[in-house]
């Protein structure tokens, strides 16, 4: 197991696919948590997030010889799989887990605490952050979670969206400047996000 | 820096470069300080990076459930077992054994339609004959020679046999003649004697005709007509009274039947 964490994604991929199970474990555990978080971020739903999590490796476990190391990434391509999956499960979910109260519910479960006297305008600030991202379009949110969350580079994430980088970049210019107003809107009904925002990044 | 070269290269930057209290493009921050509208522009951008940061510091730890890794190992498993490749006996065996027993259903299946093909052609064949044989049964007794008939004597075989052999179209037009001049003067005894013998006539008179020819359906359905006649005794030992015998005879005047009456 030792000498399987040193391997790149795409020998653990070769060596899961002819059949070792140590060598699927260990993808798995390295992947499935931005895997997991980009799922949770684009709907709202720890459940939708674990049910596209499964269907994207039970995918690479039955697909995965379509995978073409040449043409990017695993994990952008890993990525991009997800992104369909969520969209599949947007479309038979989404009245039920966008901007319901999953996403509150998902909010207050992931605060984090740092001033006990601060825990109502933290979950205030964790629900708006939220909800401005999940009222994003599904084409800007994409982008936003992609780059901004998961901090991939604008390569990757023009393969996992399967576009430019050059729509990658317009994409998130009017992402940013979309959630800018939303946030400010937000601040005007409940005034100390920004602050709060601001303490936890520091 | 103009307000639109300050924007193209923000553009450029990623959110977390431009969220930095010191942004490491000189001229951007220099044209920040100086421009209020874009200081306030890269303000809201640091808003949103800080937000999303937050989001992001929050999800950090976030991640699939363990019944999920489960569910996956077992397909995982299941998925490499089944593209296992079989063993080399199965490999060998399997498929001779499956091809064969296919042919061997398949050659089942056909044999059964063959015997339902030839078992109903057979009975086609079989409601043929019979339906051609009811029209010369029918043509024996029509219902206008009915009171001709009388109840048959016993008939030697050999006599009806001899009989046939002797009918000729002469002795048959004399024989109808003979019978209408004799049945004049006998109106009263052949009247009765008629009543009676047509109804046990009727019942054994298809059983005594002997068929002369193979009909086939055209001729033998059409119309017959029964001519009794009488036929020369034999004169070497026999009595002196000549042999009576029923004929079926077609509209073409061939005889297809005959019956010895006394």
């Amino acid at each position: 197991m030792a000498l399987l964490t040193d391997l790149t994604d795409e020998q653990l991929l070769t060596q899961a696919l002819a059949g070792d199970e140590d060598a699927f474990t260990v993808l798995y555990r390295r992947r499935q948590g931005p895997i997991f978080r980009f799922a949770l971020h684009m709907s709202g739903s720890s459940h939708i997030a674990e049910e596209v999590t499964q269907e994207v490796f039970m995918f690479l476990v039955q697909r995965g010889r379509d995978f073409d190391a040449e043409r990017g990434a695993l994990a952008a391509y890993l990525f991009g799989v997800a992104r369909n999956y969520v969209r599949r499960a947007l479309e038979k979910n989404y009245p039920e887990h966008v901007l319901g109260s999953p996403v509150e519910d998902e909010a207050a479960a992931l605060t984090v605490e740092c001033d006990p006297t601060e825990g109502i305008a933290r979950r205030q600030t964790s629900t708006a952050i939220w909800k401005a991202v999940l009222s994003l379009p599904e084409h800007y949110r994409e982008v936003v979670v992609l780059c901004d969350l998961q901090e991939l580079s604008y390569a990757d994430a023009a393969q996992a969206a399967g576009c430019a980088i050059g729509t990658i970049r317009s994409r998130l210019h009017r992402a940013h400047d979309m959630l800018s107003k939303k946030l400010r809107h937000s601040a005007a009904v409940a005034p100390g996000i920004s602050k709060v925002a601001a303490r936890c990044v520091s | 820096m103009t307000c639109r070269e300050f924007k193209h290269s923000a553009a450029s930057l990623t959110l977390w470069e431009l969220s930095r209290a010191q942004s490491e493009d000189e001229q951007i921050q220099t044209h920040a300080e100086q421009c209020e509208g874009c200081s306030g522009w890269l303000q809201n951008q640091r808003t949103v990076a800080a937000s999303l940061h937050a989001l992001q510091a929050q999800t950090a730890g976030m991640q699939a459930g363990p019944g999920v890794e489960r569910a996956l190992l077992r397909a995982f498993r299941q998925t490499t077992t089944e593209n296992a490749p079989p063993p080399v006996v199965a490999r060998v065996s399997a498929p001779t054994a499956f091809r064969l027993s296919h042919f061997f259903e398949i050659g089942a299946y056909v044999a059964l339609a063959a015997a339902i093909i030839v078992s109903v052609f057979l009975g086609v064949r079989l409601l043929q004959h019979s339906s051609r044989t009811v029209p010369v049964q029918s043509g024996i007794t029509p219902a206008s020679t009915r009171p001709l008939m009388q109840k048959p004597a016993v008939a030697a075989p050999e006599d009806s046999s001899k009989l046939a052999s002797s009918v000729t179209p002469e002795r048959v037009t004399s024989a109808v003649r003979s019978r209408s001049q004799r049945s004049g003067s006998d109106t009263a005894a052949t009247a009765a004697l008629q009543t009676v013998a047509a109804e046990e006539a009727q019942s054994d008179a298809d059983s005594d005709y002997v068929a002369l020819m193979f009909c086939d359906p055209l001729s033998c359905s059409s119309d017959s007509q029964v001519v009794r006649m009488e036929l020369p005794a034999n004169g070497a030992g026999q009595n002196s009274q000549p042999a009576v015998a029923d004929l079926v005879v077609g509209y073409d005047g061939v005889v297809r039947a005959v019956r010895i009456v006394n």
